[in-house]
């Protein structure tokens, strides 16, 4: 099973996309969707990600994220409907009321927010780990030892997360009963950081020992086996990128 | 060439040196075995050849240490990995990619290999470990021995002369083992690269090293061929050919008691209470799986009375940690049921299956959580609400009982001893049934034995145990019953002795029969004379007694007899080092 933010192995149109135009392309949507606050715009963003996640197949993994991402904006979405008052007046508060431009604009976060990661996540789906890392070295100028630190980060997120599985699960056999409610969970799982931080750095250790035996000291910017060139697909899918965000800055210039 | 010259080392946190002055010779192309006792420095003797120490951890290195006349510590780490390359233990952390081809370009292109002779060592690396299929594989997906197999790959692709690996089969199964070590010989002999590994097995060690080295309390204890093929045993057939020397190293080393009782028990009507005691864990045509996966367990049914001791083996990825899960209510099943004492795991709440089946984990560190020795044993009590004066009294019987210091710090015990905290923790609510996933993985052999004798303590006081077990020594000498498991499904259930020694059971469930059954079967099988009750698992004197009266040969005796080398003096200290080993099992059946 596919865990979180590791690569799927595919042929699809995003698969085959050279790394770096990935990588850019993303980043562009997603500055596009925070130029612009225009919930129509908004929306068209958000089909145009899930439509790019329904091509490679990867539709539940999206279904997590979106679930994830959801809940985090849904934080965000209830600040601002208590702290805007906008449009019609809907329910006073004591320091001001809740209105229907308040609403309007929690679900232009959550909207934005979905658009936005989806994506910069699926960059992570559908490309292996050492592609991301050589294309930004090689194509984007990041120093190689920066684009390492980022990439094993996100590698490990899984590693992680099954060690915090493997953890719940043991206590769980011991009697904790984690499922409840979010603040006894809370609770229960403090305890449980000591061995996830134990087991953590050990990880980082022997991973940084790993790597600096395999010559990690040497690697440089012309290191890379592959290449990446850009393809046509490449630059039509960035001239897209670059004319969304255009026609996001030009509702933005036109007020709309 | 390798030469480690009055070498001893401190690091720096600790106070004692884990080695001292070890002084060693390895000629080219040599595969070396490095063994003994968990912090025996075994370890730290192999950073100093990879140049790990001091250039990772540092701290008081004395001597030299010169691979090909390259001093490891005055060389910059880099310069060392291009003359020795190094698997690490923990195989997870150490890849760096997500998809195996990546994984064996990685250290390529760092040590920028010309571009056109790239496509070649790939290739090279992949067929010499026997995985060129797994090219485009994403790591995750791979099991435990295809891991390993790639992690080996990404290091000879570099074309080390020296390859180095700490415990490359600590978590593999039997099977998985001997593929390993059988590649990798393959590669050295063919390469003649010099290859040092650092192993438990010492059946495996003995079977491929040209070299046996035997570290203990920061000292070698001998360094030299390992026993092969003694007298009579010589040419029998298939693997078991150089396995009495390594059994006699066991029997020595007291394996011998339980390794009778497991005879004895064998004889009897098949143990208590296997047919007769209370159902305590039932599946009924139990399948279950992860997620929208294909399911791992199919149809899988058996029962398991109160009292029994159950092993359950098989290949990684059998699904013997899948059923564990099941029979704890960690995991619910997909189709039909499993009961605890009678009762679905669906209707039983997590504190009331805690309470019923205690489950120690084989990593002990995920269990681990609390700050001293005394609270983690609490801890259970607290879990399931049951504070007071009888927990206390059962937390003081169990730090009496193993010796532990109620106020250290479980984190920094070393393994064994975290093993036996864990363990500790999980009995001490004395549940009915204990389960225990491989408990005998990452320990020595002196920290094995002291698990073991605590879990057959247990079962004998009446406790029913469960084990997943890949050693099948540990196998044979504890358990009553054998349940083998492959892909998801029983393929053989019944006492222990008769299934490890059932050649078609054995066969589809891939596992080697251990030790005794192995040397049990060529004489039944290959000897003129013995009569067949032999093969029925007698004590080992006894077997050899009458081979030697069979062959009219007095040099079984005086092999057995005598310590011929210094591998049995090493396991003498061994014996001497936990003096309540009993006496070697020939001693006791006469």
């Amino acid at each position: 099973m596919a865990k979180f933010l590791e690569y799927v192995p595919g042929d699809s149109l995003l698969h085959r996309m050279s790394p770096a135009a990935k990588l850019v392309g993303a980043v562009l949507f997603a500055v596009a969707c925070f130029v612009n606050s225009n919930l129509v715009f908004l929306l068209v963003m958000l089909v145009i990600a899930l439509a790019l996640a329904a091509s490679c197949g990867l539709g539940r993994q999206t279904a997590g994220l979106c679930k994830a991402v959801l809940g985090f904006s849904v934080i965000l979405a209830v600040v601002l409907v208590l702290t805007t008052p906008a449009g019609t007046p809907l329910v006073p508060l004591p320091w001001g009321y809740i209105g229907t431009g308040s609403l309007l604009a929690a679900l232009t976060v959550i909207v934005r927010l979905m658009a936005a990661a989806i994506p910069l996540f699926l960059v992570f789906y559908v490309t292996r780990m050492s592609d991301i890392t050589n294309a930004a070295v090689k194509q984007l100028h990041v120093p190689y030892k920066y684009a390492f630190t980022f990439t094993s980060t996100v590698h490990f997120i899984p590693v992680f997360m099954n060690d915090m599985a493997g953890i719940m699960e043991a206590q769980t056999a011991r009697g904790v009963e984690f499922d409840g409610s979010l603040a006894k969970k809370l609770r229960l799982m403090m305890p449980l950081c000591v061995p996830l931080l134990v087991s953590s750095v050990r990880k980082t250790n022997s991973a940084a020992i790993a790597a600096e035996v395999r010559g990690f000291n040497l690697r440089t910017r012309a290191s890379g086996y592959k290449d990446y060139p850009l393809a046509a697909r490449d630059v039509a899918a960035l001239g897209l990128c670059v004319a969304l965000l255009g026609a996001a800055i030009a509702l933005t210039a036109l007020g709309m | 060439m390798i030469e480690i010259r009055n070498f001893s080392f401190r690091y720096r946190e600790g106070r004692e040196p884990v080695v001292r002055d070890v002084s060693l010779s390895i000629p080219d192309g040599c595969f070396v075995g490095v063994t003994g006792p968990a912090g025996s420095g075994k370890s730290t003797l192999t950073y100093a050849v990879n140049g790990i120490i001091p250039h990772c951890y540092p701290g008081d290195f004395y001597g030299a240490v010169t691979v090909d006349g390259l001093d490891t510590v005055e060389a910059s780490l880099t310069d060392v990995s291009r003359l020795v390359g190094s698997v690490c233990q923990d195989i997870d952390s150490q890849m760096v990619n997500t998809v195996v081809e990546d994984e064996i370009l990685y250290g390529l292109e760092n040590f920028a290999v010309p571009r056109e002779e790239i496509p070649a060592r790939v290739d090279e690396a992949l067929s010499s470990m026997g995985i060129a299929e797994l090219r485009d594989r994403t790591i995750d997906s791979l099991s435990g021995g295809q891991k390993q197999k790639v992690a080996v790959a990404s290091v000879i692709a570099l074309k080390p002369r020296v390859l180095v690996l700490d415990e490359p089969t600590a978590e593999l199964d039997p099977a998985s083992s001997v593929a390993v070590f059988e590649l990798l010989a393959r590669y050295a002999r063919e390469h003649g690269t010099t290859v040092i590994v650092v192993e438990q097995k010492i059946a495996l060690l003995s079977d491929y090293a040209d070299l046996l080295v035997i570290v203990d309390g920061g000292a070698v204890r001998y360094a030299g061929a390992p026993r092969r093929g003694a007298g009579p045993f010589r040419g029998a057939a298939g693997p078991g050919r150089q396995l009495p020397a390594v059994h006699h190293a066991h029997e020595r080393a007291g394996a011998a008691r339980p390794l009778r009782r497991a005879c004895r028990a064998q004889r009897g009507p098949g143990g208590r209470g296997v047919q007769g005691g209370a159902r305590m864990i039932e599946f009924k045509n139990v399948s279950a799986g992860y997620g929208e996966g294909a399911p791992v367990l199919r149809d899988v049914s058996f029962a398991i009375a109160d009292g029994e001791f159950v092993a359950f083996v098989g290949t990684n990825g059998a699904g013997k940690s899948t059923t564990m899960r099941l029979a704890n209510g960690l995991l619910k099943p997909s189709a039909g049921e499993v009961l605890v004492d009678g009762v679905s795991t669906r209707d039983l709440k997590v504190s009331e299956l805690a309470r019923k089946v205690g489950f120690l984990f084989q990593n002990p560190d995920r269990q681990i959580c609390c700050n001293t020795v005394r609270e983690e044993l609490l801890f259970g009590f607290k879990a399931l609400g049951e504070e007071g004066s009888a927990a206390d009294a059962a937390v003081d019987a169990m730090i009496e009982r193993f010796g532990f210091d109620p106020d250290a710090e479980p984190f920094l015990l070393n393994r064994g001893t975290r093993q036996l905290l864990a363990l500790a923790s999980i009995i001490v609510l004395a549940p009915p049934v204990v389960i225990l996933d491989e408990p005998t993985t990452g320990l020595d052999f002196r920290e094995c034995v002291k698990v073991m004798d605590t879990v057959r303590e247990l079962n004998e006081g009446g406790t029913t145990v469960i084990m997943v077990c890949h050693d099948m020594e540990v196998v044979a000498d504890f358990a009553r019953r054998v349940i083998a498991m492959t892909d998801g499904r029983v393929v053989a259930d019944g006492p222990t002795f008769e299934v490890l020694r059932d050649p078609a059971a054995l066969k589809a469930a891939h596992i080697l029969p251990p030790q005794v059954t192995e040397v049990a079967l060529i004489l039944g099988r290959e000897v003129p004379g013995v009569p067949p009750a032999v093969a029925e698992a007698d004590t080992v004197s006894q077997m050899v007694e009458a081979l030697a009266a069979a062959r009219g040969e007095e040099a079984v005796g005086s092999e057995a007899d005598a310590p011929s080398d210094d591998v049995a003096a090493v396991l003498a200290a061994e014996e001497a080092a936990a003096p309540a080993r009993p006496a070697a099992c020939a001693e006791g059946s006469r």
